[in-house]
């Protein structure tokens, strides 16, 4: 039998304002559910985006081995030296970077520390706005950390004591677009020239085989054993594997909650049935089929869940918002910014809309199955 | 009809009236304007709005009847349809049935402790000690 449009969501309406109360709460239960969906949505978007970046290139990092924060590391001159001595020209330049985690302005942040010529030819660096640091007292941000914390050109921050001020926006590959950039002399010089710089970039030659170079580097009496070799993606891939692996859960969480629907909807409409069971027989024996009303409910319940879908754009949108800019995410000193994608709503909304349709419809089996005669000897209206 | 009115408590005394016949398949609008008639013949036209928390025992057992009677059926089955109401209301609703069965040539079959049936009965029935045998009416 066919119904018109505005006659059911008539009744609909009219039954969800009787029970508002009880709707409301149910509507809550469906906006956390998908809140959560977003917020963990959103948050192994921002962070596949860090090892998804593009391969790096075929560099090599020569770093101490077993330190698993790089901060830690040392390098010793003779490693620099014996590079530089190799036998061969496939090398075209080696440049040593000072590596740090600092706390700058309350922020936690990464600090590079390179030779200014070395920004754009070996750290893929580019300039977005502003100028590279020219003068003593001068550094450079990535997009990431400037997005984060809203520093714009001619900030001032104090790193390690001392005042500098942002000269340019800087654009770089992984996890270099949120760090500080600052020229080594002053890196060496703010953090004094007794302390090592952690690592060594070694920018092969252009007709030079990055393999065979890798390996004359590892067997270097100065490396062997104590500093490892690693391709530039490489290391960057192993930095990057403990976010594939939150990444992975924050996945596993994300579809769960969306599962968690069909419970709750289970719940909440078993419930709904059970005290409208006498409701349900006068409906029958008014003429309704037990189909249309397990249609009527599940049409109920979906009604409740698109407003709770709705509420929660708009409670994540706000959870994102302050999140970002106030107290930004970080894992290792990355700052992971909430991003929410318009193809995570329409999954969302297709996904949960047929989840709830699912949990109404289980739930309703039972009492549909009833004949008429047990529903009205249920509980009085 | 029921004893104990059995309306839907979300649905006004229109909606409720109009239930059966957009049951059957018949728009809203029109099922209304029948419904409308319906309760002004029970004489409930000033309560069309009202939800059924919001109307006596009474007039909630006329909007039943109402609702009963608006698909204009041959016959209407009523279990015990004064069982719950006071002396007052019970009277109304005695009256309102016979008007009802004479005004819309409705075949009423009552099941009622209620003696006061006796008097308005065509044909009357008594169960005694499990057997059913017919009485004469009052």
């Amino acid at each position: 039998m066919k119904r018109s449009l505005p006659d059911i969501l008539h009744f609909l309406f009219a039954d969800l304002r009787h029970d508002h109360v009880r709707a409301l709460l149910i509507l809550l239960g469906f906006s956390t559910v998908f809140s959560c969906f977003f917020i963990l949505g959103s948050l192994a978007n921002s962070m596949a985006e860090f090892y998804e970046t593009q391969a790096l290139g075929r560099n090599l990092i020569v770093i101490e081995a077993d330190f698993i924060n790089p901060t830690d590391a040392t390098m010793d001159p003779s490693v620099s030296k014996a590079i530089q001595a190799l036998p061969n020209e496939q090398i075209e330049k080696i440049s040593p970077i000072i590596f740090r985690y600092l706390r700058v302005n309350d922020r936690l942040v990464i600090l590079r520390s390179a030779p200014l010529e070395d920004w754009e030819s070996i750290y893929h660096l580019s300039l977005v706005s502003g100028d590279w640091p020219k003068t003593f007292g001068e550094v450079a941000v990535g997009e990431g950390t400037a997005e984060a914390y809203q520093w714009k050109i001619g900030s001032s921050i104090k790193i390690y004591g001392s005042e500098f001020e942002i000269s340019g926006i800087l654009r770089a590959q992984g996890t270099a677009f949120s760090s500080i950039w600052m020229p080594f002399e002053q890196g060496m010089d703010l953090f004094g020239k007794n302390r090592s710089y952690q690592a060594l970039y070694v920018k092969a030659a252009v007709y030079a085989d990055s393999d065979t170079l890798r390996g004359q580097l590892q067997e270097l009496d100065e490396i062997d054993g104590r500093y490892l070799v690693f391709f530039e993606d490489t290391y960057s891939k192993r930095l990057n594997q403990l976010l594939r692996d939150i990444t992975a859960l924050t996945r596993i969480a994300e579809y769960l909650s969306l599962l968690g629907i069909i419970f709750g909807t289970y719940t909440s409409t078993s419930l709904s049935l059970t005290e409208r069971a006498r409701e349900l027989g006068v409906l029958r024996s008014l003429g309704i089929s037990h189909q249309e009303l397990a249609w009527l409910f599940s049409f109920r319940s979906l009604i409740i869940g698109w407003f709770g879908f709705l509420f929660a754009i708009g409670t994540t949108w706000l959870f994102v918002y302050f999140q970002n800019v106030q107290s930004p995410l970080f894992v290792w000193g990355y700052p992971i910014l909430f991003k929410l994608e318009p193809e995570q709503f329409l999954t969302g909304f297709f996904a949960s809309s047929w989840m709830i349709v699912i949990g109404s419809l289980i739930s309703a089996r039972r009492f549909f199955r009833m004949p008429v005669r047990d529903l009205l000897s249920e509980i009085n209206l | 009809m029921f004893q104990f009115y059995n309306l839907i408590p979300s649905l006004d005394a229109l909606d409720n009236t109009a239930l059966p016949l957009i049951a059957r398949g018949m728009r809203r609008k029109d099922a209304i304007v029948k419904a409308e008639e319906m309760l002004e013949r029970v004489g409930l036209e000033k309560r069309v709005r009202h939800k059924p928390v919001q109307l006596s025992g009474g007039e909630q057992q006329r909007v039943a009847i109402a609702r009963a009677m608006v698909g204009q059926p041959k016959v209407l089955l009523a279990d015990e349809p004064t069982g719950d109401l006071d002396h007052q209301a019970t009277e109304y609703v005695i009256q309102l049935m016979t008007r009802l069965n004479h005004e819309l040539h409705t075949t009423i079959v009552v099941t009622s402790h209620n003696f006061r049936f006796k008097s308005e009965a065509v044909r009357l029935f008594e169960l005694e000690n499990g057997v059913l045998h017919e009485t004469q009416p009052a």
